[in-house]
């Protein structure tokens, strides 16, 4: 096969790819605009009279803002104590210390046990320090997350030991160094964070369900499951909050994209 | 007075990141000083007879359009021109509908607005048809 005609052919699976991969996106936006049943025949792919008012709905039916407010509140908590706490201790796992090879073989164990099964003493501890039905409390068992620990040790290990070296050289304090030097050159690290930990928070659903019990503590995805209890499947209104809840993620991902396929390539190829 | 070169290559990095955020925030507060200057709850309109007449003294009803089924509807008169109005109007999916005994019934027509309290004029006219 020629170099030319193999060329054509990886573009035409790719197109397939894209297409396989748009269609469903599309649909879900579609239905949201025009309501239409998913299994109208024919289908029609261009929308017929479309409007926005099955997101007007999902606004007034559901206290959409306030879910909406819980998830940014906690996402940003999550987000904002990842990139500290992370930061921490990826740049002490760049020390050499007794014990280190134990610490980090503990994380790596520990990634291994799912939290299904640490629910209950989560529950127990967030219970203990009086968190249940609180925003930190809902945050908790995310604000650090071993990954994004392995993922800011490897940045920070491609940082040049000159640097560090000078920087201790003119007195700087090892929390200083971190913020003021290793945690700027880590851009990809923090892109990292930022995405993985604020889509683990916003689309946790199970750790919210357990820890609420009052309806306006609750986040988007069980706003999302109480919406299924009204609707049928494939009403407009629900593809409408569909696309509420996923929209956020989108930007935040599109705003830090670059860095965060930069900083998944440096851990993937540094490890 | 010039920005210092390490906010210039922040913005120049960010530029897109910052024209989208602005725009976001310029959409929001646009739209919010819309709601502002629109959000009396006020629904008006016209009914007329088949012959393009004002009727007055017809009975306008609107009822929500909602999953609550026991909702009462709200009534209003109308006036010499055959204008209705409703005040403080709650509801965003509703369906308005006329009648005057002798004259005739209008068909319920639905109308749904974008943001509660939204005042809103019935685009088309409400038309009393004879029921016989």
């Amino acid at each position: 096969m020629s170099k030319r005609r193999r060329h054509v052919l990886t573009h035409i699976l790719l197109i397939v790819l894209c297409f396989l991969i748009i269609v469903p996106i599309y649909w879900v936006i579609k239905t949201s605009l025009t309501g239409e049943n998913l299994f109208n025949y024919p289908p029609s792919l261009v929308p017929k009279d479309p409007n926005i008012f099955y997101f007007v709905d999902v606004y007034y039916w559901i206290p959409f803002l306030r879910f909406f407010m819980n998830s940014v509140i906690v996402s940003a908590i999550v987000v904002v104590s990842n990139i500290v706490f992370n930061a921490m201790a990826g740049f002490a796992l760049g020390y050499k210390f007794p014990g280190k090879k134990i610490i980090i073989l503990t994380y790596l164990s520990c990634m291994m046990v799912p939290f299904q099964t640490t629910i209950i003493p989560a529950f127990l501890l967030t219970k203990y320090f009086g968190l249940l039905n609180t925003h930190l409390g809902l945050a908790l068992p995310l604000v650090s997350t071993i990954i994004n620990i392995f993922v800011f040790k490897t940045n920070f290990d491609a940082v040049p030991s000159s640097l560090h070296d000078a920087a201790r050289i003119d007195g700087m304090a090892d929390w200083r160094m971190l913020f003021r030097i290793y945690l700027p050159l880590a851009r990809p690290a923090i892109a990292t964070n930022i995405i993985l930990t604020f889509v683990w928070s916003w689309n946790n659903f199970i750790w919210p369900l357990i820890i609420t019990q009052d309806t306006i503590m609750r986040t988007l995805p069980l706003g999302l499951a109480r919406f299924l209890s009204y609707f049928e499947d494939t009403s407009g209104q629900l593809y409408a909050f569909v696309i509420m809840v996923i929209a956020p993620i989108i930007v935040v991902f599109l705003m830090n994209q670059r860095s965060f396929i930069s900083g998944m390539m440096s851990g993937a190829v540094k490890g | 007075m010039s920005l210092s070169p390490r906010w210039s290559e922040f913005g120049r990095a960010n530029l897109g990141r910052i024209v989208f955020i602005l725009a976001v925030i310029l959409i929001l507060v646009i739209w919010l000083v819309h709601v502002r200057l629109n959000d009396d709850g006020i629904v008006t309109g016209v009914v007329l007879t088949e012959g393009g007449e004002p009727v007055a003294g017809a009975t306008v009803q609107i009822r929500e359009q909602t999953l609550n089924l026991v909702k009462e509807p709200r009534a209003v008169l109308t006036d010499e021109q055959g204008r209705f109005e409703f005040t403080d109007i709650e509801m965003i999916d509703f369906l308005v509908s006329a009648k005057l005994d002798g004259v005739g019934v209008s068909e319920r027509k639905r109308y749904h607005l974008y943001f509660m309290h939204q005042n809103f004029e019935v685009p088309e006219p409400l038309v009393l048809k004879s029921e016989s």
